[in-house]
């Protein structure tokens, strides 16, 4: 069940209106927040479920296991096991095939039989999400951050529907004291969710959509048929792309959550603006990065270790990043060039002018989005290579392509005030009046949108 | 409205707000679901009235599928027979269909026949279309509009996987999919599309569609694909290439596992048991030019070093 279609959106009237109507006995509303979540996996595939539940299970195991014992040797070891378990879960369903064919192919380089079992896997779509969730109870359990909740209380906060497929990534504590607390009383900024909502819509449904499905997706799949300029401008398409389709789902979850009472962290603050590399990654997917550096980065040893460690512990740190977006080279090469480049930052001492910055930043970033975006790293190269030499091929370059890019930048930039205003709008207008604009504004986004409404990027993940 | 609660009111502006749009846009939008996905935002009471009446009619209509397709394409009797001589280089080239058009298919195909000299290619693959839903996205139109445009001599098509549905004649009568006479429909449709390209002398590559997964589309298949053999037969300037045996395993049946040159297995279907994987297309891709060899003068092209 996709956000933007019309099953989601009579399953969500239901699960309001249940919602709002059982927040005051509160084992009967968790029990239905459960239920509903896990109804929303189901509708993608049923055989989902169980591997949710068992990994739910495994996990609070764990977490009730290292708040009962009391010796810090044994706490280490559970908690090293755990997230063992988890990557090692993760990593045989996202991984395994990819493994196994570079070890055949690297065995049979080398001379040496190579008969690796295959196996026919079932890669749960939003796994990469909540194993992230999972492995941050553990740890802050372990930390002393969190007290063990009850098991129900676990298991809504890893399958909560709004945020179970693509984040944004909840700090447990941060869910189960809402969810203690039997969530808000009201809804707070209601206007500010329907805006988070119609939003989300126009971004994915007409924004990313029509780059894809005009741009990206045919030049990225044959680089070598189109010219440079026509590579070059498929490269910001899709720097469009994936900001507008990322950011409408996380923009979506945040509104649907919000309706039910729930308050979600912002995820994505207007990151192409940024002004350095660091920047960046304050602004985009932050609660992401965030989990990196207090997960990954700093039991590294983050910066107190010295400059060298330092350094190393930035490029690991991204190249997790890289490893855990997708499979392939391709993408470990964009975790990398990210890793150097914040490394690169963090040596140069005197920065150049704030123009000269973002353009620096922002081009980096689009630069590093073809490794993201291309098919392997062959394809990567192969656009670079014609990008410099200024390949001639086919040309989809047109005036009014270039300004309805231009069109969707400046929208992006604009969006936050954009929303703002649509709010007062909204808090000026009668009930008629709301549901009026809201009607118009979903027509002209159908009008606007293409037939065919590719999937969110972020599910592949 | 103000002493509601907001969480009623958050309520009450969804179903307003939607039963509006439905209200406003349902004269103008048609039905929804198509080859299963789901679309966004269109025609809900329209949609769901269809569904309803598509369940029942299903229910009430069950029957056994059978191809009855007549000796004599009836279809024939109307359209005549042109022959000419095969096109010659440089090659223009469309390759037009479906979501194995849209995707790893028709771009592994396309990176390989701009790896022959003389070949310009254009490759058009729309997600969830293929010849039973003119009223969705209608191909014959669209075919006359890629042949204004970019004037090939070769059309490489690909459709089915999204037709095993009702259709519609011109007149708007629903034809059940489990009727006989959807196959005289639809063979229709097929023969229309390639009397477009006949009127234009282009030489056709017709690719059937591979083995699938489910029992449910394995039938699809094969009906649609016979249907395009003894449509295609009545053609002269057509090539059917048949996928059914490419993607089948030494036990001649549907495996998402298929060896490699090496003899090492390598995933060759994606998990819904119809699409291929890179690696499977590339297998569809060699089928498709080894039998394109036969009838083109296609040569890789060579590299001065």
């Amino acid at each position: 069940m996709l956000f933007p279609t019309f099953t989601f959106f009579f399953f969500f009237v239901i699960v309001l209106s249940l919602n709002w109507a059982l927040k005051k006995q509160p084992l009967a509303w968790r029990l239905f927040l459960l239920s509903a979540s896990y109804i929303f996996y189901a509708t993608w595939d049923i055989r989902f479920l169980p591997i949710l539940a068992g990994l739910s299970i495994l996990n609070f195991t764990s977490a009730t296991l290292l708040s009962n014992m009391r010796s810090e040797k044994r706490k280490k070891i559970t908690l090293a096991i755990i997230i063992i378990l988890d990557i090692l879960f993760l990593g045989i369903l996202k991984y395994y095939d990819f493994f196994r064919v570079s070890m055949e192919s690297f065995l049979q380089s080398i001379g040496m039989p190579a008969n690796i079992p295959f196996l026919e896997i079932l890669l749960p779509i939003g796994l990469s999400f909540y194993i992230l969730r999972a492995i941050s109870f553990n740890v802050d359990i372990f930390r002393g951050k969190l007290t063990l909740p009850p098991m129900l209380d676990f298991a809504i906060y890893i399958a909560f529907f709004p945020q179970l497929l693509s984040g944004p990534i909840m700090r447990p504590n941060d869910f189960l004291v809402q969810l203690k607390n039997g969530g808000a009383k009201t809804i707070e900024n209601l206007h500010y969710h329907f805006a988070l909502l119609i939003g989300g819509l126009f971004k994915k449904v007409v924004i990313a959509s029509f780059l894809t499905l005009h741009i990206t997706d045919s030049v990225f799949a044959v680089p070598e048929n189109y010219s440079a300029l026509t590579l070059l401008l498929a490269i910001y398409a899709f720097s469009i792309v994936i900001y507008c389709d990322f950011s409408a789902y996380s923009d979506m979850a945040i509104g649907i959550a919000g309706l039910m009472g729930f308050s979600s962290p912002v995820n994505f603050k207007n990151p192409y603006a940024a002004f350095s590399l660091q920047d960046f990654w304050r602004r985009w997917h932050i609660t992401f990065s965030e989990w990196l550096k207090d997960y990954v980065y700093i039991p590294l040893g983050g910066n107190r270790k010295g400059e060298i460690r330092k350094r190393s512990n930035l490029i690991i740190t991204m190249l997790v990043s890289g490893l855990w977006h997708g499979v392939g080279m391709s993408y470990i090469v964009w975790g990398a060039l990210h890793g150097i480049g914040l490394t690169i930052q963090n040596l140069i001492h005197k920065t150049p002018g704030k123009i000269l910055s973002w353009l620096l930043t922002f081009n980096f970033v689009c630069f590093t989005w073809i490794f993201f975006r291309s098919e392997n790293l062959n394809d990567a190269f192969r656009i670079i290579t014609e990008l410099l030499s200024w390949q001639k091929g086919n040309n989809l370059l047109s005036c009014s392509l270039i300004i309805t890019i231009l069109g969707f930048f400046a929208f992006i930039f604009l969006e936050e005030k954009i929303r703002a205003f649509y709010v007062i709008i909204q808090n000026k207008l009668s009930f008629l009046g709301n549901v009026l604009l809201m009607a118009l504004l979903i027509i002209e986004i159908m009008k606007l949108s293409p037939d065919i409404v590719p999937p969110f990027l972020y599910f592949q993940f | 409205m103000s002493t509601i609660p907001l969480h009623t009111k958050a309520i009450l502006y969804i179903i307003f707000t939607i039963l509006l749009v439905g209200f406003i846009e349902s004269p103008r939008l048609y039905t929804l679901t198509v080859g299963g996905q789901d679309s966004i935002l269109k025609d809900p009471v329209l949609a769901y009235t269809a569904f309803a009446a598509n369940t029942i009619s299903t229910i009430l209509h069950q029957q056994t599928i059978q191809v009855t397709l007549s000796a004599q394409n009836p279809i024939q009797k109307i359209i005549p027979k042109v022959s000419y001589t095969k096109p010659k280089a440089p090659y223009r080239i469309i390759i037009v269909g479906d979501s194995f058009i849209a995707e790893k298919f028709g771009p592994l195909l396309e990176k390989e026949l701009l790896s022959y000299q003389d070949t310009q290619i254009w490759r058009i693959g729309v997600y969830s279309t293929g010849l039973s839903r003119p009223d969705y996205f209608d191909w014959n139109e669209k075919i006359k509009e890629l042949i204004t445009l970019y004037q090939p001599n070769i059309v490489i098509a690909m459709f089915g996987a999204n037709d095993g549905q009702d259709t519609r004649t011109k007149d708007g009568k629903v034809v059940h999919y489990d009727a006989p006479e959807w196959d005289v429909e639809y063979a229709t449709r097929v023969s229309t599309f390639l009397h477009i390209l006949q009127e234009n002398k282009i030489f056709i590559f017709w690719i059937g569609n591979p083995i699938a997964k489910t029992l449910k589309y394995r039938n699809t298949m094969t009906r649609l694909n016979t249907i395009y053999e003894q449509v295609l037969k009545t053609y002269t300037n057509t090539i059917f290439i048949s996928m059914w045996d490419t993607l089948k395993d030494a036990q001649g049946e549907y495996n998402s596992y298929l060896p490699d040159e090496n003899g090492m297995q390598r995933l060759a279907r994606a998990s819904d048991g119809i699409h291929a994987t890179p690696f499977g297309a590339n297998i569809m891709v060699q089928t498709l030019t080894k039998t394109m060899k036969d009838h083109l003068q296609i040569k890789p092209i060579q590299l001065n070093l």
